[in-house]
């Protein structure tokens, strides 16, 4: 198979086999572990915290409360609308705001500024004024920790599932009692656990975004070695008597991810040393030094994948026509029992390739199925983060307009123009350009994987062979259903 | 020739309008503000593609607003006051635990 693969020294036989012992014996032999084990971590790019101006923000006791109180006010303004304003989506300015502006924005913001949202996320805020209140601030349930991304990534999928079901997005009335119900969970969480637990553990937006925000331009780390000589015993993680403690459980000092940082900027305002940065870096960057792979957090990213997929092909103009088709042939009418055989089969079509692609390497690799699937699921992000956004630009750019009209009507103006911002030509060409980054990011984070994780040309190539194809099939994918023009939402 | 010879303009004078019956739901044709008659083809409740309970006409009809409302309120108030309690009697034993501290060094 691979003539260049040093040949594995014959372990030395046991009395009694145990598969602990035997792992922990590959694991020393393997000729390449050594070596990534010595590998340096993502170098620093150019601190912003030196621009003076920058600083000034970041310091400053009104960040991020200043841009927390108009968003939660805004917000305020979709919840009522949502609830009490016009029954049809259409007139409806929540719906707009919320469905049409915000959710397509979000993916934009993550690759932008990595997980900065969180920071000034109304629920945020609701979650630390409730804690202020009546926390009782006990520590998150180790069953939290050890499945919250799990748990995020099936509450994920209901949304997603529900949505198509019960029609949350088309449905002010719907997308209202999602905000409630979403409310609702803050305030039990807020009230009962330290800082932000639900932002940490159990948002699918946190999730989602935790994801993203590994390929985002913004990075906040420490300087090691002046946290080597600190004597503040983690101020910048358990706060000072002036600075609340980080929100997302973070230390500085370990941090190597932007996945939970959510540049709230508590570490810089309560480190005595200055030791906290924010750097600069390339879009997707983070991926390229990847060290420690979750196999949740790979899973999420496929189960993504799968949901745009799913969005995608239920706004085809056949979806109609293959609605039918299952019709006749299996004979069921009940539209939640097709859409979720549907849907089962939509979200385990990218998780299914990635296990092949990862049981195909593993033979070329000699690493386990579950570690490849749980390492190159990583490489995938950024092809998911931009056939996310391709999506997304549709809603933006295809019914902008109806954010302009009935927020203009909601303040007394009126609005004639169309609901598309953009024809369809030029929305098709940004998403194909989106698709194109996706795919040379995705390409580009699986050969920095590889070549840090393997020494062996071989083994490099058996392994990046599979992932290739597998992120071509799914480029191709994306590229033929963002041929067909999608039916508008609102 | 004759006055009213249909389709030709006799200098100002109308046309005798044809008495030709015309029905009034005649398929395709506009009808002057007159609604078609509807069809009566029976329609399944969970016809695919079609949006079901829970879509925004169905909502427009039926918006519980005062029980949703309400429930939200009932539940969140609960979950307040439960933490409420929660934080006293953390409090409370934090101070039980201080003083027995302080008596404890006073007696040393």
């Amino acid at each position: 198979m691979s003539q260049d693969l040093r040949p594995r020294p014959k372990q030395p036989s046991r009395s009694k086999s145990s598969p602990r012992l035997d792992r922990a014996i590959k694991a020393r032999t393997d000729p390449d572990d050594a070596r990534f084990d010595r590998q340096p971590g993502e170098p620093l790019g150019r601190d912003i915290l030196k621009n003076r101006y920058v600083s000034a923000v970041m310091r400053s006791r009104w960040y991020p409360g200043a841009f927390q109180i108009p968003i939660a006010a805004v917000f305020g303004l979709v919840a009522y609308e949502l609830l009490a304003g016009p029954p049809d989506a259409h007139d409806n300015a929540g719906t707009a705001l919320m469905w049409v502006l915000w959710w397509p924005l979000l993916p934009l913001l993550y690759v932008l500024f990595g997980r900065l949202w969180c920071a000034v996320c109304p629920f945020a805020a609701l979650s630390d004024f409730v804690q202020k209140l009546v926390g009782v601030n006990r520590p998150v349930p180790p069953f939290l920790k050890k499945y919250g991304i799990w748990i995020i990534d099936a509450t994920f999928l209901a949304i997603t599932w529900a949505d198509h079901v019960f029609g949350i997005v088309e449905s002010p009335w719907g997308s209202g009692i999602l905000l409630l119900l979403l409310t609702f969970a803050v305030i039990v969480s807020g009230a009962f656990f330290q800082r932000r637990t639900f932002c940490r553990y159990l948002c699918f937006l946190g999730g989602l975004s935790g994801n993203y925000s590994r390929t985002g331009m913004l990075a906040l780390r420490a300087d090691q070695e002046v946290c080597a000589t600190c004597t503040s015993k983690a101020a910048c993680y358990n706060g000072t008597d002036t600075v609340a403690a980080c929100p997302l459980f973070s230390f500085p000092r370990t941090m190597d991810s932007s996945a939970n940082c959510n540049l709230c900027a508590n570490c810089i305002k309560a480190c005595p040393n200055d030791a906290i940065s924010i750097t600069v870096r390339k879009p997707t960057k983070e991926l390229w030094f990847l060290r420690n792979p979750k196999i949740e957090e790979s899973f999420l990213a496929m189960a993504i994948m799968g949901i745009v997929i799913i969005q995608n092909v239920t706004m085809l103009p056949g979806w109609a026509d293959a609605l039918a088709w299952m019709n006749r042939t299996t004979g069921i009418t009940s539209y939640p029992v097709i859409f979720t055989a549907v849907f089962a089969v939509g979200v385990s079509i990218p998780v299914a390739l990635l296990t092949l692609a990862a049981k195909v390497a593993s033979l070329g690799n000699l690493e386990s199925t579950f570690k490849n699937f749980a390492r190159f699921g990583y490489a995938l992000i950024p092809l998911d983060v931009a056939a996310h956004l391709a999506h997304n630009m549709f809603h933006l750019l295809a019914e902008g307009g109806s954010v302009i009209s009935t927020v203009g009507t909601l303040f007394g103006g009126h609005y004639t123009g169309s609901a598309m911002l953009v024809g369809n030509g030029p929305i098709q060409v940004l998403q194909y350009t989106f698709l194109a980054l996706g795919l040379a990011g995705s390409l580009y984070t699986l050969r920095a994987i590889t070549h840090r994780r393997y020494l062996t040309p071989a083994r490099r190539r058996f392994t990046m062979l599979p992932f290739s194809v597998l992120i071509g099939i799914l480029t191709a994918l994306n590229v033929v259903m963002f041929m067909y023009p999608m039916a508008h939402r609102m | 020739m004759p006055q009213d010879m249909p389709g030709m303009d006799m200098g100002g004078s109308k046309p005798a309008p044809t008495e030709a019956p015309m029905p009034q739901d005649m398929p395709g044709m506009d009808m002057g503000g007159s609604s078609p008659a509807p069809t009566e083809a029976p329609m399944p409740q969970d016809m695919p593609g079609m949006d079901m309970g829970g879509s925004s006409h169905g909502a427009a009809a039926n918006r519980p607003l005062a029980p949703v409302l309400g429930t939200f309120s009932g539940g969140t108030a609960a979950v307040l006051l439960t933490a409420g309690m929660l934080r006293r009697k953390d409090q409370s034993a934090d101070l039980v635990k201080k003083a027995a501290r302080i008596s404890g060094r006073g007696k040393k």
